[in-house]
């Protein structure tokens, strides 16, 4: 029996070769393989800012792809010897992979990094000799933790990561595959890179060029952090903005904190995206969503009022403030309604809020679930009054019903979101937008988000002058009031638990538009317990 | 009044569950196999059909050519060439199998649509009143095409001899083949019958569901819930459990406190107290490895 | 299924096994990552860690769906606990790590005992459905509600100084834990699944009821695989949440487990080598791809589906059992129908063995068809089959 069965299984030695075999060559190929594939799409030539300084060989590398050839930017860069010419134009690469749209090209290194920690001080003004400075640090592979701070001249040259005195590079991260791909990254990396290209050829971040890579999170956290590791690690990037993924932007406030890398302009919908230094969210959060909300409501007479969400637990902060809110202003919740999210017809809930008969409802929804509540209320011939969340930006929402959906109110974070908003800010975003990444794009609230979040950096790397450095441009976005085009004021409180801009806009979609109403400020926007994480 | 309503509009729902589950319980009765493929295949049926229903086929033709495509050529494929290869293998690694499979199917779906795609109606977009509630005419037809598909399927698969050969070659595929059955092809007429279930129920339900991936997932989980529920023996229970449970969450949804928030717990702790329950009232199911 | 049987897994555990033996390989594998993890930057540790916490998952799998033969959906509940407790018991209970370890693992083992008593009796399809349905209530109510309670469902944030130490949060440090630990763990579960304890748990698979006349408690030994697949799992949420940084419910939703159950089978069910190659297949690989941009995300699902469709039904022992042998398959695979041959001569004998059998009903092919024959005559009424067999008579057809 025994020896029957090692017949069968005669291969017992050869297999441990094999699999020894196999296994060193995956472990091997896992370091080796990324610099191949790195050669496979690099870049002819490479970027080099200014004579006196070096292309540092490590490996960047560009994730994902976009969704046709030509959106992707493709990024990389071959480690060269000293002395190559430098060339900072603007020609877009010959690449093995798809070709990229009109100049992504990508940066060299920048010299030596000063350090993640360094103090603004020792990167200001005088030469530093903590080691060699000009053109002798060559350093191929990954760079060397504890490179030598050649601290260049006070007003160019590199100035932190992924600064040099001709470029500023940045990492951004989207959802551009997987099946949620359409309703976000299709809009939102095409909005963004819009919003570079406009930047660029408006000279820049004080005469720096702004390059990008782009990390592909498909909607898995450890696949987006480890995406953002990517960037910060291998690419050196001075900076991550002008993204969109929640999920991401959730699990990787613990990182950047440590890294001290800024991450500018993530969304603050989840509640993780709060309370750290190095990260900046945009907007309002929740709980001054349901505050003004139910001041809208309040101020328009129903008291008596329901309110129709999902069963997403992370929203019952909000649920909660808006009961508060509420009662303060002298009204009462009738009924919380919960739907699961697959739910197909909206018809029961619509029994019961019917039964009660509220002068008002809240649709806290997603947008294909709003359609849904809104087909069925359409059937019934029943339309209580109803104001939507920001999620229901998408036009489709109110178009799924015609006239039957108006008046149709919703507010948001950004001034407005539709393509015929009469505001100049806004309509100067979309034509930007329009203009520069075509006319497909959706601009609604997530584009708006990467949208917004390019172009805060952007002031705000500004306001810091030639100076770059992380540090700075903390202390400027700390301390600072930003207004960007699509979005209000924006300010932080140095924890960061506190909503960026209190804010909000609101609209009417009447006559097949959306019409802009008086925008209202949250009522409790001093109070921390009341708006603050 | 309220509460017939309420019922009501839940059972419309609850067929849905029910109509997916039909087909899950009848792939598992002839194939034995728990068909986790089913739900990419109904959303790439759902966005063909609705592709060419875009293009200008008349919908009955764009419904036959997907239930051809997917169902026996999808079914074919599914069985007859990747299943049939690892019929020896354990359920563990079966599953394994569709689960690959079912990524494939789901990335070529991506591949090909890129964009959401509503998927029409195949019965209209009119409405019906069915008591105090409105329905839409599609919603009511998946209602009475369920009912029909599911006490059909039952009696084929307790009846008709091509109903019983399917059910004798999952059971027991060497005594089937000692009865004189050619259990490969029987096998695989199997699977195309379970995909085929799957696709329709895709055209079917993916107007009123959306294609949201997370949405189907969901959707998923609470079928797999129905069809544990229905003990994975009757088509029409399964639908019957399906209906029951819409009309439990509709009922128990907006009635405030507890319930509305976990709602979504409702299908998992039914299916716990029916697997608990299920020797007593299914009989002892259980079977050994052998 | 019932006609075919599977291996006998006693062959796994026959050959003669000494953990020295196979050091060697796990320290020197852990010793060429670890220093790889070292030697590169903070990204590849990253990743190197992402697998080895996914590998240790992957081992999970290996000992209650490999050894024991059960279909388990619910290891993510057992990564949940494990995470969300310990983060709770350190990072908000102020406990030093190591002492709220053993509670976290008593919770998490109490879990698995939950899940493992079913299991007793359900089998395949049902029990896979419902620890899946356990897997959810667990994600719902026990991390959201009981766990996560007055957090809003934030994580908790789980920084590394609760190990101890700010030293590991560097990351190229923390992969120092995450190596040495998972390494362990797989020597442990090697040793386990050639020894007695091992064996048992084969016996249990490969029949129930045959077990119990043995001798064995089939009862005590499903629970105790579940009990150290859950302890597994729990481990590997408690470094996962260390990886991450925090304790968070979206991490360990239900629905991974599917997912984790696919990525196992297809690395290879019966020896942690398999656990190893899975996790790389399911993030390893996937990074290394993501830096050629020839390959779009869609196109790379496809390629990752259809490539474990023809690992499987190429060699249904997954990954390892190409590396390691068919040997490493035996159970998850019915004996293939060979023409009996005779045993190769044995060169001590110095002679040929007596070689043909008697062909007939004696072989194994015949065997198989009379009792398959006696099978469908004895099936239960409410059958398909007896009905079947009423219907066309008594002569069973060639």
């Amino acid at each position: 029996m025994l020896r029957e069965r090692a017949g069968v299984a005669g291969r017992g030695r050869p297999g441990k070769w094999v699999s020894a075999i196999t296994l060193s060559f995956l472990v091997a190929s896992g370091c080796g393989a990324s610099e191949q594939a790195i050669r496979l799409n690099s870049a002819t030539g490479q970027r080099l800012s200014s004579p006196g300084e070096q292309a540092a060989a490590s490996g960047t590398s560009q994730s994902g792809a976009g969704f046709e050839p030509g959106e992707a930017a493709t990024d990389a860069t071959q480690g060269a010897g000293p002395g190559v010419n430098a060339d900072s134009g603007s020609s877009s690469d010959a690449n093995s992979g798809p070709s990229p749209s009109a100049a992504k090209d990508s940066g060299a290194k920048g010299g030596s990094p000063v350090g993640t920690g360094a103090s603004p001080a020792s990167a200001n003004g005088a030469a530093k000799a903590a080691g060699a400075g000009g053109p002798a640090t060559n350093t191929p592979g990954p760079a060397a933790p504890g490179a030598p701070a050649a601290a260049a001249s006070a007003r160019t040259g590199p100035t932190d990561v992924g600064v040099t005195d001709r470029t500023v590079k940045i990492g951004t991260f989207h959802i551009l595959s997987g099946p949620l791909a359409p309703l976000t990254g299709k809009d939102t990396f095409p909005a963004f890179q819009g919003a570079l290209d406009e930047i660029n050829s408006a000279g820049g971040i004080n005469g720096r060029r702004v390059e990008f890579v782009v990390g592909d999170t498909r909607i898995d956290p450890p696949t987006g952090l480890a995406a953002v590791k990517r960037m910060v690690e291998q690419d050196k990037v001075f900076a991550i903005t002008g993204m969109f993924d929640p999920y991401t932007c959730n699990v990787v406030g613990a990182y950047v904190d440590q890294a001290k890398v800024p991450v500018v302009g993530c969304d603050g919908s989840l509640p993780d995206t709060w309370g750290h230094p190095w990260l900046w969210t945009l907007g309002a959060g929740q709980k001054s969503w349901s505050h003004v909300a139910a001041k809208f409501m309040v101020e328009k007479g129903w008291k008596q009022v329901d309110l129709l969400t999902h069963t997403d637990a992370s929203y019952d902060p909000g649920i909660a403030e808006f009961k508060l809110a509420i009662e303060a202003g002298g009204g009462k919740v009738k009924r919380v309604i919960r739907v699961p999210f697959d739910q197909a017809d909206y018809t029961p809930q619509l029994v019961q809020i019917q039964s009660d008969n509220p002068e008002g409802v809240f649709q806290w929804l997603h947008p294909d679930q709003a359609i849904k509540l809104l087909l069925a209320e359409q059937r019934a011939g029943y339309k209580p009054n109803q104001v939507f969340s920001p999620e229901s930006a998408p036009r489709a929402v109110p178009q799924s019903v015609g006239k039957f959906a108006e008046p149709f109110y919703i507010f948001g974070s950004g001034k407005a979101w539709d393509n015929n908003s009469k505001d100049p800010g806004w309509q100067r975003a979309l034509s930007v937008v329009r203009q520069r990444a075509g006319k497909n794009v959706d601009f609604h609230n997530w584009p708006g988000f990467s949208y917004t979040a390019i172009m805060l950096f952007a002031e705000a790397a500004k306001r810091v002058g030639p100076d770059l450095t992380r540090n700075a441009l903390k202390q400027t976005l700390d301390s600072g009031t930003f207004q960007v085009d699509s979005f209000f004021d924006l300010r932080w409180d140095p924890a960061h638990k506190c909503p960026s801009s209190y804010r909000l806009a609101f609209l009417q979609f009447v006559d097949n538009d959306y019409k802009e109403l008086a925008p209202i400020d949250d009522p409790y926007a001093g109070s921390p317990e009341r708006t603050c994480y | 009044m309220r509460t017939v309503s309420l019922l009501l509009a839940g059972a419309a729902t609850g067929v849905l569950y029910g109509l997916i589950a039909v087909g899950i319980v009848v792939t598992y009765l002839t194939t034995r196999t728990l068909n986790f493929a089913a739900g990419a295949v109904a959303t790439l049926a759902a966005f063909t059909f609705g592709t060419w229903v875009q293009d200008g086929w008349p919908k009955i033709l764009a419904l036959l050519a997907s239930l051809v495509l997917f169902g026996v050529g999808g079914g074919y494929l599914t069985g007859g060439v990747v299943m049939s290869r690892v019929r020896t293998a354990s359920e563990t690694v079966r599953v394994a199998v569709i689960l690959g499979w079912t990524l494939g199917i789901a990335g070529v779906t991506a591949l090909l649509y890129n964009t959401l795609l509503p998927v029409p109606a195949l019965f209209g977009e009119g409405s019906i009143a069915v008591g105090r509630i409105r329905l839409t005419s599609h919603q009511f037809a998946v209602a009475v095409t369920s009912v029909l598909l599911a006490v059909g399927l039952s009696i084929f698969l307790r009846r008709a001899w091509l109903g019983l050969a399917l059910r004798a070659v999952a059971e027991d595929r060497d005594a089937a083949r000692a009865l004189g059955l050619q259990v490969g092809r029987v096998e695989a007429f199997g699977w195309m019958c379970g995909m085929t279930l799957a696709a329709l129920g895709g055209i079917l339900v993916s107007p009123l569901v959306g294609g949201d991936i997370r949405t189907q997932n969901l959707l998923f989980v609470k079928v797999l819930a129905v069809s544990v529920l229905a003990g994975m023996e009757r088509p029409w229970l399964a639908l019957a459990a399906g209906v029951a449970l819409g009309m439990a969450e509709a009922y128990l949804g907006g009635s405030g406190g507890a319930w509305t928030t976990n709602i979504d717990l409702l299908p998992f702790l039914l299916m716990i107290v029916g697997l608990a329950l299920g020797p007593v009232l299914y009989g002892n199911r259980t079977r050994e490895a052998h | 299924m019932s006609a075919t049987r599977h291996g006998n897994g006693t062959a796994l555990a026959a050959k003669p096994f000494r953990v020295t033996s196979i050091l060697p390989w796990y320290l020197g594998v852990g010793a060429a990552v670890t220093a790889l993890s070292l030697l590169t930057s903070g990204y590849w540790a990253y990743v190197i860690d992402t697998v080895a916490i996914f590998s240790l998952v992957a081992l999970s799998f290996v000992v209650v769906s490999g050894y024991l033969g059960q279909m388990s959906l619910a290891q993510t509940a057992f990564m949940g606990l494990g995470a969300l407790v310990q983060a709770r018991l350190v990072a908000i209970g102020h406990l030093p790590f190591l002492m709220a370890l053993p509670i976290t693992l008593v919770v998490v083992a109490s879990a698995a005992v939950v899940v493992g008593l079913p299991a007793v009796r359900l089998r395949g399809v049902n029990l896979a459905i419902l620890s899946f349905g356990f897997a959810v209530v667990a994600e719902r109510v026990i991390f959201q509600k009981w766990l996560l309670s007055g957090l809003y469902l934030s994580g908790i944030p789980f920084g590394r100084n609760g190990l101890g130490s700010a030293w590991f949060e560097n990351e190229q440090h923390f992969s120092l834990l995450v190596i040495s630990t998972v390494t362990a763990l797989m020597v442990v579960i090697r040793a386990l699944g050639s020894s007695r304890w091992g064996l048992l748990v084969y016996s249990v698979r490969d029949g129930q009821a045959t077990a119990a006349l043995s001798g064995v408690n089939p009862t005590r030994v499903k629970l105790s695989a579940f009990v150290v697949s859950g302890c597994l799992a729990g481990i590997a949420g408690i470094l996962y949440a260390l990886l991450l940084q925090r304790a968070g419910w979206e991490d360990y939703s239900a629905f991974n487990s599917i997912t984790y159950l696919a990525m196992s089978v297809v690395g290879g069910l019966l020896h942690p080598l398999g656990a190893l190659l899975g996790g790389m297949m399911y993030f390893g690989v996937p990074q290394l791809f993501s830096t050629v941009s020839f390959l779009r995300g869609s196109q790379f699902q496809v390629l990752s589906g259809l490539l474990a469709v023809a690992v499987l039904v190429l060699r249904p022992g997954g990954l390892a059992s190409l590396a390691l042998g068919r040997r490493y398959e035996l159970h998850l695979v019915a004996p293939r129908r060979r023409p009996h041959r005779p045993p190769l001569p044995s060169p001590a004998s110095g002679a040929a063995r007596p070689s043909p059998r008697p062909a007939g009903a004696v072989n194994g092919q015949g065997r198989r068809e009379m009792d398959a024959l006696r099978r469908s005559c004895q099936a239960p009424t409410a059958s398909a089959l007896a009905t079947l067999r009423s219907r066309t008579g008594e002569r069973p057809v060639r």
